[in-house]
């Protein structure tokens, strides 16, 4: 926390005021509408707390795009940009 | 949920169900994205996957002390080579590179630098103290504020904020990554 002129700003390391964070969200009590929930789908579901368990199957929601990697100048390279992910169902770690 | 292909109405598509001519790969900003012919925005995909690292809170940081945030997933059995040859077809080669270690594919975020973040917060301190003509009480010495960012906390993307036009990684940002490559049916 710091006093800033009298305004009090908190941020920690899990506070999402200034570092935003990837949505994660808990899809294991609550069907997704398809596809019109897909859009909204961070306003209709909690936030899954904690890392997600390993095995856990998830439903994600990314874009794809395409560069020239510097390496690879005659290759296309794919990058796989995250957007959320739905947790549908933990695995056997959590 | 699985066999969901393609919403033109909502611009998502399941690239390992879509019908691949339905899909262009065309310049959105400054990068080259998929889209749905005749949108504007980059497609929202959507996959089905068996989740195997979160680093979405614990980040990793690449490079020059870019920081990222991103998880590996095994797509499901067949969805993968479906997946890859609608890229290679939507983007008209053969092959292409993507962060893929043995089964594992890589979500990541764009990179991003906590430095500049917080230059550009103390920036605003110093502002609002100016402006308010209070002194700064801070409890917590920044230099050790500093520290404790750097070594916990989450970093900030654009791709937030629910809006799908953002640019890619660029090749910077994949420091340290293997690369392997996927050849298309």
């Amino acid at each position: 926390m710091i006093l800033v002129g009298g305004f009090t700003l908190h941020f920690t390391a899990t506070n999402n005021f200034f570092l935003f964070q990837v949505p994660i969200v808990d899809a294991q009590r609550k069907k997704i509408k398809l596809p019109g929930g897909l859009t909204t789908i961070e306003k209709d579901f909690p936030v899954f707390e904690g890392v997600i368990p390993a095995s856990s199957v998830a439903l994600v929601g990314y874009t794809v795009g395409k560069y020239t990697a510097k390496a690879f100048p005659n290759d296309a390279s794919l990058s796989l940009n995250l957007l959320w992910v739905a947790v549908l169902a933990t695995g056997n770690d959590a | 949920m699985i066999t969901f292909g393609y919403d033109e109405k909502h611009n998502i598509v399941n690239l390992s169900r879509v019908d691949p001519a339905l899909i262009i790969s065309k310049q959105v900003g400054k990068s080259d994205m998929v889209c749905i012919r005749n949108k504007k925005k980059p497609a929202l995909c959507v996959s089905m996957v068996v989740i195997e690292d979160d680093h979405t809170t614990t980040t990793k940081t690449i490079g020059d002390d870019s920081i990222i945030k991103f998880i590996t997933a095994t797509p499901l059995t067949q969805e993968f080579e479906r997946f890859a040859a609608v890229l290679c077809m939507t983007h008209g080669v053969e092959s292409a590179r993507c962060q893929l270690l043995n089964n594992l594919l890589t979500f990541s975020t764009r990179s991003g630098k906590l430095l500049i973040l917080f230059q550009f917060i103390f920036s605003l301190e110093l502002y609002i103290e100016k402006i308010s003509g209070s002194p700064k009480k801070s409890s917590t010495p920044r230099k050790n504020l500093f520290a404790a960012f750097q070594s916990k906390a989450t970093t900030s993307d654009k791709t937030l904020g629910y809006s799908y036009a953002v640019s890619s990684l660029s090749p910077n940002d994949i420091g340290g990554w293997f690369y392997f490559t996927f050849h298309s049916n």
